[in-house]
């Protein structure tokens, strides 16, 4: 590891932290709480050891792959760190492993809550909650690239470990341009998603904390029942934009450069909204029965079309909010949903899971090897988005699919000793490592995380970064090599 | 300015990295992949595999909003057509590497044709510079500024010269015309920026700015050779030889061209019957020694393999320390072992070729109030030397240089007013009009703020 390249690179980090303690510290200043001071010297402070940070010298300022990987996982580590801090001082979460859990769970937009009940939390512990969500779901990387001058010419190395993708690659020529009209976009939806909320009558605290749980696929509520208690028109605008968020932003990239027809042809959203819509349709079928008794068809039917669209749209996307119990749904429901906290989201977008491009490219191989049985001789390439993949992009992602299997069941196993049941274990793992929050059974979504022992929690917190990194980066750093000094 | 680069060889990287750094907006096409994520993971610039003759890859690397097209594939069909897809498709400027000598003589034509701005034959451009070292046989180097009446010379200090040893305030002194010492490259590799103090030795690299005449006398009075070589033998035939010959014999220079190949020796000898040409290996010592290169005044070696080249320019060295050799090698890569072999003047086409391309790009950007004019990445890769153009008053305008402050190492070497050159001293001031010649270890200066401060010591 180049350490003097991955401290500055922290250090750049440390500052955006620094800078976005104010958000919250303005909360507690509006809603007239005390410790804002708290935020205020959290700020001054992460930025100051920021600032020296940045000043350290540099041997050698080229950035190869291999500490682009640790660059990132380091950040995201010590970022979770320094973020859990707050919650222990203001007394809102008196455990640090705790503490950790949630702010991990919060950068990862995962939305993993160890709180039974969030409604007598300060205004700006609930806001510094939701922001990491938002700051999470787009990359705090990105955001650095969009605004502060770390412009060297290998910085690529840090957005394909942060950013979610088989193939990771600029837009424009110039990654800042890249990651200002990625950052553009991102702030357009969030403001969009502010406004509809706050037009359907919603407080405005609340459509800020639930718009960076939507747009950056999170899942922190400001409320202990998620989003049961808003009015369906709230719960569908959510639902809009859940899906959009969950959407490649290469389409939304076509869009803004007037090639709509590009964006109409990515194969992977066509496949995304094709999942969404035929899921939530099997749902709604399902739930009739639950939500319609005898005589009441109608309004059942509509009801039940509700809870499907957003659930599956919750789901889908990995944000995990939630507007029922669906730990109460049949046994069909329960397992499409459980399907689908796996598949996640469209690589590139703000969502996490395996990804629905992966899965597609899964299939077409399984299919090319299938086909070669037939004709052993012939030429069969996987295509996906009209290009060709290379034998190395599959090897690679190949070898992505058997480690997250692999870290799957050893999670499963390992969290195994605190004896709970079997659904339990294996959504836990799977609404973690897929970014998503709530599970089934004892992690239901009316329930949550605090019953587990710290050991599984560590273990889950290990999970919810290796999902968001997409796994290599995470692994780079337990490989005592990347330590070495170079 | 938006530029596209087809091909991602030796050109290609260079321009790329260069264009990237000077903050354009790149995007790079090559058929090779593998050669493309090499290149991806090291500069900020969209990297396309395909062939930059399909429209699909053009519009892909939109072409349309593109300033500049430059299409330095290995192909000069590929080339040509491109440039022509992209002028056609888009509205911007285009250049086109050319290598072939039948499509190179119609140059005029193809501009015409094909709507390209610039052509460029990199083992012309090769041959032209060349020429202009066998006129000055004792430099390792020439650098000429468009404006500005004064070269930059670049020559090696001998174990007996008169220089070895003495001041740079001495030198200047004792000699009386103007000149300037700009550069001084210790055989160890280190690139310093002599002032008044500094003490040369031998095996020193030295660069001289002066003008032509200046040099010439400077150079008579230090027993530094100069005049033509009146003989020199060309080892390999091919292009660069053969544009080489056309330009050496116009100076009625005794040409011994020596090749293997004996089609291309016949054809050569009916183009230039003036011309001496060999039919035979030039690594066959036995062969050598035949045409006398025991004694013969100049030796370019232009075979097709680098590692050819530098034996036998080692081998020539060794055997002739008086002749002036010149290599020329494709590679780019460990230059530092090729700079500490006694080579001679080592001449890299694909550095010459992107140099002429970097100029063109500056110069389109001037038109755009930039101020560079010419510039020239000198040998040692760390220090350019630019030509800046003074077009309107600004803060480094009429301050006397000595209360100038340069960010790192920089000197002012040549001030051209009026169209006669000056070399400055101390209380010379720029002028708006004056083009300016300057050497800094900031290679990626593009104006006068990239290299002294905006503050004075006054």
């Amino acid at each position: 590891m180049n350490y003097s390249l991955v401290i500055h690179i922290l250090g750049y980090v440390l500052v955006t932290e620094g800078g976005l303690f104010l958000l919250p510290m303005t909360a507690a200043v509006i809603y007239g709480e005390q410790a804002w001071y708290v935020w205020l010297l959290f700020a001054l402070a992460t930025a100051l050891i920021g600032f020296l940070m940045t000043r350290v010298k540099m041997k050698n300022g080229r950035l190869v792959q291999r500490d682009g990987n640790i660059a990132v996982a380091l950040s995201w580590l010590v970022m979770s760190f320094i973020g859990a801090l707050p919650f222990v001082v203001l007394g809102d979460i008196p455990n640090y492993l705790d503490a950790l859990f949630e702010t991990v769970s919060g950068f990862t937009t995962t939305g993993a809550s160890i709180l039974p009940a969030v409604e007598g939390l300060n205004h700006s512990s609930l806001f510094w909650r939701s922001l990491t969500h938002w700051v999470g779901g787009m990359g705090v990387f990105i955001l650095i690239m969009s605004f502060l001058p770390l412009t060297g010419s290998s910085t690529i190395h840090l957005m394909r470990a942060e950013s979610p993708g088989y193939s990771v690659d600029r837009m424009v020529p110039r990654l800042r341009d890249t990651a200002k009209k990625l950052y553009t976009i991102y702030l357009i939806i969030t403001a969009a998603e502010i406004v509809c909320l706050i037009l359907s009558g919603m407080k405005v605290f609340d459509s800020f904390c639930l718009t960076f749980g939507t747009v950056g696929t999170g899942g922190f509520g400001v409320r202990n029942d998620s989003l049961a208690s808003y009015t369906p028109l709230q719960q569908y605008i959510v639902t809009l934009f859940m899906i959009l968020s969950g959407v490649n932003y290469a389409a939304y990239f076509a869009l803004a450069a007037k090639r709509p027809k590009d964006a109409l042809k990515n194969q992977e959203v066509r496949m995304y909204l094709l999942i969404f819509a035929a899921t939530s349709a099997v749902i709604t079928a399902n739930l009739m029965g639950l939500f319609a008794p005898d005589g009441a068809r109608h309004t059942g039917f509509f009801e039940a079309l509700r809870h499907a669209m957003f659930q599956t749209g919750s789901i889908m996307t990995t944000t995990g909010y939630s507007t029922a119990d669906y730990d109460l749904w049949p046994g069909l429901s329960k397992s499409l949903l459980l399907a689908l906290m796996i598949i996640g989201a469209c690589a590139g977008s703000t969502g996490g899971g395996f990804k629905i491009s992966r899965l597609m490219i899964v299939l077409k191989e399984i299919k090319r090897e299938i086909l070669l049985i037939f004709h052993p001789n012939s030429v069969q390439n996987v295509r996906m988005e009209g290009h060709q993949l290379s034998r190395d992009t599959i090897r690679t992602m190949n070898v992505f699919t058997l480690s997250y299997c692999v870290i799957f069941a050893v999670s499963v196993i390992l969290i195994s000793v605190d004896n709970f049941d079997m659904t339990t274990n294996i959504t836990a793992v799977a609404a973690t490592f897929n970014n998503i929050g709530p599970g089934l059974a004892a992690v239901g979504p009316v329930r949550n995380y605090a019953a587990f022992s710290g050991f599984s929690k560590v273990i889950l917190i290990f999970d919810m970064l290796c999902g968001r990194l997409e796994l290599f980066p995470m692994l780079t750093i337990l490989v005592p090599a990347a330590w070495k000094k170079r | 300015m938006r530029i596209i680069i087809a091909g991602c060889g030796n050109v290609g990287k260079i321009l790329a990295r260069q264009f990237s750094m000077d903050g354009h907006e790149v995007v790079i096409i090559d058929t090779n992949g593998q050669r493309l994520s090499a290149l991806a993971d090291e500069i900020d610039a969209i990297c396309l595999t395909g062939d930059a003759t399909s429209m699909e890859i053009l519009a892909s690397a939109d072409v349309d909003s593109a300033d500049l097209f430059i299409a330095v594939t290995g192909s000069d069909e590929k080339n040509l057509l491109s440039c022509l897809m992209a002028s056609r498709r888009g509205n911007c400027k285009t250049i086109a590497r050319v290598a072939d000598p039948v499509y190179f003589a119609e140059t005029s034509e193809l501009k015409h044709t094909f709507g390209i701005d610039v052509i460029i034959n990199p083992a012309q451009a090769t041959a032209v510079k060349l020429n202009k070292l066998v006129s000055f046989p004792a430099v390792t180097g020439i650098d000429s500024f468009s404006r500005t009446g004064v070269d930059l010379f670049h020559f090696k200090i001998a174990e007996n010269s008169k220089l070895a040893g003495r001041a740079v305030k001495d030198i200047r002194s004792a000699f009386k015309k103007p000149l300037l010492f700009c550069l001084r490259q210790t055989p160890g590799g280190d690139v310093l920026i002599p002032n008044g103090d500094t003490v040369f030795s031998a095996g020193d690299t030295v660069t001289l700015c002066a003008t032509s005449f200046v040099a010439d006398t400077f150079f008579r009075s230090y027993n530094i050779p100069t005049g033509k070589l009146s003989e020199v033998i060309i080892a390999g035939g091919g292009n660069t030889a053969f544009y080489l010959t056309k330009e050496l014999l116009h100076s009625n220079i005794n040409i011994t061209i020596v090749e293997s190949d004996p089609e291309r020796a016949e054809y050569l000898s009916d183009t230039y019957p003036k011309a001496t040409v060999v039919i035979g290996d030039a690594t066959d010592e036995k062969l050598l020694d035949e045409e006398n290169i025991g004694s013969v005044r100049g030796f370019i070696s232009t075979m097709g393999i680098d590692e050819e080249n530098i034996l036998l320019s080692l081998y020539v060295r060794s055997v002739n320390p008086a002749c002036t050799v010149m290599t020329r090698i494709h590679r780019t890569n460990f230059e530092s072992v090729i700079r500490g072999l006694d080579l001679g003047t080592v001449l890299r086409p694909q550095q010459i070729t992107s140099d002429i391309i970097k100029r063109y790009v500056n110069s389109l950007d001037a038109a755009r109030d930039y101020e560079v004019e010419t510039m020239y990445t000198l040998e040692n890769g760390r220090t350019l030397a630019l030509e800046l153009v003074i077009r309107e008053e600004t803060f480094f305008t009429g301050v006397p240089l000595t209360d100038l402050v340069m960010k790192g190492q920089g000197i002012v070497c040549s001030i051209n007013r009026d169209r006669r050159p000056l070399i400055p001293g101390g209380s010379d001031c720029i002028q708006v009009g004056d083009s300016v010649i300057v050497m800094t270890d900031n290679i990626y200066a593009q104006s006068f703020d990239d290299i002294f401060e905006r503050k004075a010591y006054k």
